[in-house]
């Protein structure tokens, strides 16, 4: 027995040994815990949040979102034109070098676009490919387009247009996206996949005396309570997403500060369109003035959120006095016998059963929704056949969500409701035609009020015509030490460091 | 006995064989498509029939079976889809953590269960053992994600005596990091543990031999270590090894509440994303390992104990 | 049938574990009956109130009973255990029973169909058939009856193998008795014991797999009251309000330790006599 031991022992001794990732331990290290783990630093190739915000954090974009989420600011650009018909885009280089040493050059900038714009594996195409030309001229950088194409400039803010440095990458191939090299605030210095991604100061960021922390260390901790008492323990500064239930407690701690910001998120229930009663806008309507949304909020988000006017974020060219349906049972009931259903009907709906906040959604939705006479049964579907499920029209209802991944608001109204576009209204099958050219419209015009005024009056009708039910906005929320002073969730979902400080 | 084990060891191929047709079957009528979960949202139809053209998911059958067969030759596995890496190096980072958590959590479940299953065999039927066995089995009821949970709050968060999760650097702070997702692994394994060794203890405790070990003039403790409780042992290994690929499933959620990089998150992860290769490369690569802890204990089982011959 | 019942009800552990079934099968028969609580009904005014005299288990964050969910949850557990238990049992029993006995090329051929399916991770097959069929339980039974047996299989072929080896066996083998017959009068007693200390643990393993899927969305679905579901359910709320994962944990623990007792019950009722 003594001696099976023994073996087995050497043998866990041998197999944790291995187990010896690179790490250096220094001072003003800020440790950040979050859910999602990246899974590659290739820009042009990834698409879950992880990869996307730390792939912020090492590279630079040549322009990218104000803190404030409504405008854009100079990246490596220091500053830009663009000609009056739109079709001409300049940007002049500020002096600034990758973390290895080397100047960022327009050339850099140039082999960088076309990669995220031409290379045939580029995930992300489509929000560059209306730029046909690349030009590098002294420190400036020209882009031209055939067709006026506005989101275009807004869309050169994506993680995805990041600039790399042309030399290392050409050689390097795909070798250089386990050892990247940006002009961000921060390198990579250490990766355990699946567990932490360490980062070390760029010595030759453009930003004078930033970023103030050392080192940062993400965390990579899956499960929500469990990123509660990393924070409680002292093993992590800052949190992302603690469990909305645990916020007021969290906030009541010595110690612990929490914040939350809105991001650019909306969530609601896909109605199909193309079956009864669901084609019918009063039906429609009726269940958008069934739902206490307030309720929802208090309820289920632990007043996390803000109810929603429609299913498009407050962004920019947004009409904030835009009002949400109010909560009426009396007018959906009315609605409902205008419709003939006085009644009500029997429904499902459809709900991702991996989503925590969503069941929670569902449950209180089928208590609502009863009251008006609507029965709803709930239905379960793994994650990942719901969107081929919603796609394929084999759904009555189902609980959904969009996020903006820029800060123009033309990629989520294509999104969720022009048809035929990209996904027909969010597989709704909705269609409107005066929004459909407003649409196309909006896309040529260059930005200003008269942009503006279109994207109001698309919002107003999706409002009116009301397919899908409109719930609310969740915020994004964070908890960090005391010690640790400037961190905040951007409304594009992801966070900066250069300003973040600790003081001991 | 040498030939039997050639023979066994030749059964493996086939097994194997049948793994990879079963788990290729299993994931083409799985729905949901990684292409669609990953840009359904951001690109148009003609796009992501893009995406998957380059991600081969467009090839007919036959062809993407050949493939991977040709990926499972080269020891490559495939490459994942979204972590751009070849799926062997993927498990090789991760496997470190899963066999170190695996054998810790053994040792911790062996120390528990040892002591306690000779004191219930020895005091069989009594109230003793009756406690003892219902105490093993409490533990086995408790979900280990309860169990987690607890262990951080208690030993973590208020006694401060471990940390409350994720991994570190060497095998010393290692030990001391994963004694408590190896415990809630263990305990649960304990359980087992204790059941079988307990069982055939007392089987072995009425057999022939040891009445022949006890005429020859040996002491009761000498039959009970030599005999008695190393036969008792082997039996025990081999309900272990029956039971491995539960073990590596257990430590699937533990492995998400610590935040221990293992291969049941890796595993899990993939399957909620859909990327089909890394899932196919770790269905075989745990086959292969569930056939070899097999072969080795029918092996042992077959030196140790006679009466069984390897066919 | 009387020895049957006569030998069982000698059994301390036996009586034990079936008094404590019967406790939870009242419990699950009287609260419809007895309490005033709908498991579903939602109350946002009583969110997660302790336990106390109107509430015996306290609410959850929806403001349902507890009590009431945990004892409709019951029946889903009980039946989960139970059908995932005996089911896969009675076809690995078979299949071992059969591979053991006759040897030779039948043994080759269920043996590596059985490495096959063991040989499997549990999740990537459960997954692939909840994903295709959808979560729920009618689905979970078919994950578990195709993937369950094989343990039994191995287990009782293993018995058969050391058995049949037997003077006896030989014996009646000699003396020309059909191979049904050898197998149901000698054979199955013997192996079928170990077997049953098997399923003991199975059940209880049965249903922590099942709670194990709903912590990855994969299991029953809410709003169904099933113990490990609600568990998973209510971990964010383990420590303002502990109650919500307490009490389903000890039904869970409760009806563990009944089947382990009744299990052991039955093992020694079909202890074949000196052994």
């Amino acid at each position: 027995m003594t001696i099976r031991l023994k073996l087995l022992l050497a043998a866990s001794v041998i197999a944790l040994g291995i187990a010896q990732p690179t790490s250096a331990v220094f001072a003003q290290t800020l440790k950040v815990a979050l859910g999602d783990e990246p899974l590659s630093f290739d820009p042009i190739a990834t698409s879950d949040n992880g990869s996307i915000w730390t792939q912020l954090l090492i590279f630079d974009t040549l322009i990218r979102p104000d803190k404030a989420g409504t405008g854009l600011e100079p990246g490596l650009a220091a500053s830009w034109e663009v000609s009056p018909d739109g079709l001409t885009l300049t940007f002049t280089l500020r002096d600034a070098k990758f973390s290895d040493g080397t100047a960022v050059t327009p050339e850099d900038v140039v082999f960088s676009l076309k990669r995220a714009g031409v290379d045939e594996k580029s995930q992300w195409k489509r929000f560059f490919n209306p730029i046909t030309a690349f030009k590098s001229e002294g420190n400036k950088v020209i882009l031209t387009l055939e067709q006026p194409f506005t989101p275009a400039f807004n869309n050169l803010a994506l993680f995805a247009a990041a600039i790399l440095p042309e030399k290392l990458v050409t050689e390097q191939g795909d070798a250089f996206f386990e050892h990247p090299v940006g002009s961000g605030p921060f390198m990579l210095s250490g990766w355990t996949r699946g567990s932490k991604v360490e980062l070390t100061k760029n010595p030759h960021y453009w930003q004078e005396g930033k970023p103030a922390v050392e080192t940062v260390e993400l965390d990579i901790v899956a499960e929500p309570t469990a990123r509660v008492l990393r924070l409680e323990a002292g093993e992590a500064d800052v949190i992302l997403d603690p469990p909305l239930n645990q916020i007021a407690d969290l906030s009541s701690k010595d110690g612990i500060t929490v914040g939350s910001a809105i991001p650019y998120r909306s969530d609601f229930v896909l109605l199909n369109n193309t079956r009864p009663p669901f084609d019918n806008v009063d039906v429609r309507q009726a269940l958008n003035y069934a739902v206490d949304k307030d309720q929802l909020v208090k309820g289920v988000l632990f007043d996390k959120g803000k109810v929603a006017a429609t299913a498009m974020p407050v962004m920019a060219y947004a009409d904030e006095s835009l009002k949400p349906y109010p909560y009426d049972p009396a007018k959906a009931k009315e609605l409902l016998a205008k419709a003939g259903l006085a009644d009500g009907f029997s429904t499902k709906l459809l709900v991702d059963s991996g989503n925590a906040a969503h069941r929670n959604v569902a449950v209180a939705l089928q208590a609502m929704l009863g009251q008006v006479g609507v029965k709803a049964e709930i239905q379960m579907i793994e994650g990942g056949t719901m969107w081929t499920t919603t796609k394929a029209g084999e759904y009555d209802m189902a609980l959904s969500f969009a996020t903006s991944d820029t800060v123009d608001p033309d990629q989520l109204i294509g999104f969720l409701a022009v048809n035929p576009e990209r996904a027909n209204a969010y597989h709704t099958q909705w269609q409107n035609t005066h929004l459909n050219d407003l649409y196309a419209k909006e896309r040529a015009t260059v930005n200003g009020p008269e942009r503006g005024a279109m994207f109001k009056e698309m919002v107003e009708v999706f409002k009116e015509g009301a397919p899908m039910v409109f719930l609310y906005h969740p915020a994004s929320n964070w908890a960090n030490l005391n010690k640790v002073k400037g961190f905040e969730i951007l409304p594009t979902s992801n966070f900066r460091l250069e300003d973040v400080t600790i003081s001991e | 006995m040498f030939q039997g084990i050639v023979n066994r060891i030749l059964m493996v191929i086939p097994v194997i064989f049948g793994v990879t047709i079963l788990s290729f079957l299993l994931l083409q009528v799985m729905p949901g498509d990684p292409a669609e979960m990953a840009m359904g949202t951001r690109a148009s139809p003609e796009e992501i029939e893009v995406i998957r053209v380059q991600w081969g998911l467009d090839q007919p059958l036959w062809q993407q079976y050949a493939l991977f067969v040709r990926d499972c030759l080269t020891g490559s596995f495939g490459t994942s889809l979204f972590h751009k890496l070849p799926v062997s190096q993927l498990i090789l980072e991760r496997l470190p953590y899963t066999l170190g958590l695996t054998l810790y959590s053994t040792v911790i479940a062996l120390i528990i269960a040892l002591p306690f299953a000779i004191v219930a065999a020895l005091s069989r039927g009594r109230a003793i053992d009756v406690a003892i066995r219902q105490v093993f089995v409490l533990m086995l009821a408790l979900p280990p994600f309860w169990l987690s949970f607890v262990f951080i709050i208690f030993f973590a968060l208020n006694l401060g005596l471990f940390p409350t999760g994720g991994v570190g650097n060497g095998f010393l702070e290692n030990i001391h990091r994963l004694f408590l997702p190896a415990l809630v692994v263990g305990l649960s394994t304990a359980a087992l543990i204790q059941q079988s060794l307990r069982g055939t203890l007392i089987e072995t405790m009425g057999a022939d031999f040891i009445d022949t070990a006890r005429a020859k003039g040996l002491t009761a403790t000498q039959v009970f270590r030599r005999h008695i409780l190393r036969n008792s042992l082997i039996s025990t290994i081999s309900v272990i090894g029956v039971r491995i690929s539960w073990v590596i499933g257990g430590t699937v959620v533990v492995e998400k509440i610590f935040s221990v990089p293992g291969l049941g998150s890796l595993l899990i992860d993939a399957i909620l994303t859909r990327d089909f290769p890394v899932i196919r490369g770790l269905t075989v690569f745990f086959a292969l390992l569930v056939v070899m802890v097999n072969l080795v204990t029918d092996i042992a089982y077959a030196m140790a104990d006679p009466r069984v011959r390897l066919r | 049938m009387k020895s049957f019942t006569s030998r069982y009800m000698r059994s301390y552990a036996g009586v034990a574990g079936l008094f404590m079934l019967l406790v939870v099968a009242a419990v699950v028969v009287l609260t419809p009956l007895l309490s005033p609580w709908d498991p579903f009904a939602i109350d946002f005014g009583a969110t997660t109130l302790p336990p106390s005299r109107l509430h015996w288990f306290g609410t959850d964050n929806f403001g349902r009973d507890i009590f009431s969910r945990v004892a409709a949850g019951a029946v889903i557990d009980l039946r989960l255990a139970l059908v995932c238990v005996f089911v896969p049992m009675t076809m690995g029993i078979a299949v071992g029973l059969v591979a053991g006995f006759y040897g030779g090329w039948v043994d080759t051929l269920l043996m590596r169909i059985t490495d096959v399916v063991w040989a499997f991770p549990f999740y990537v097959l459960v997954l692939a058939i909840v994903g295709v069929l959808g979560p729920s339980e009618g689905n979970l039974y078919i994950a578990f009856f195709l993937v369950n047996w094989v343990g039994y299989a191995r287990i009782v072929r293993g018995e058969v193998l050391l058995i049949s080896r037997l003077e006896y066996i030989e014996a009646a083998r000699l003396l020309r008795f059909g191979g049904p017959w050898i197998m149901a009068r000698h054979i199955l007693p013997n192996a079928v014991s170990p077997a049953l200390v098997y399923a003991m643990s199975d059940a209880v393993l049965t249903v922590q797999a099942v709670a194990a899927l709903s912590f990855f969305g994969l299991g029953v679905q809410p709003p169904a009251p099933e113990w490990g579901l609600l568990i998973v359910d209510s971990i964010d709320y383990m420590r303002q309000a502990p109650w919500m994962t307490l009490f389903p944990g000890l039904a869970l623990a409760f009806s563990g330790v009944a089947f382990a007792l009744v299990g052991e019950g039955l093992a020694q009722t079909l202890r074949p006599e000196g052994r």
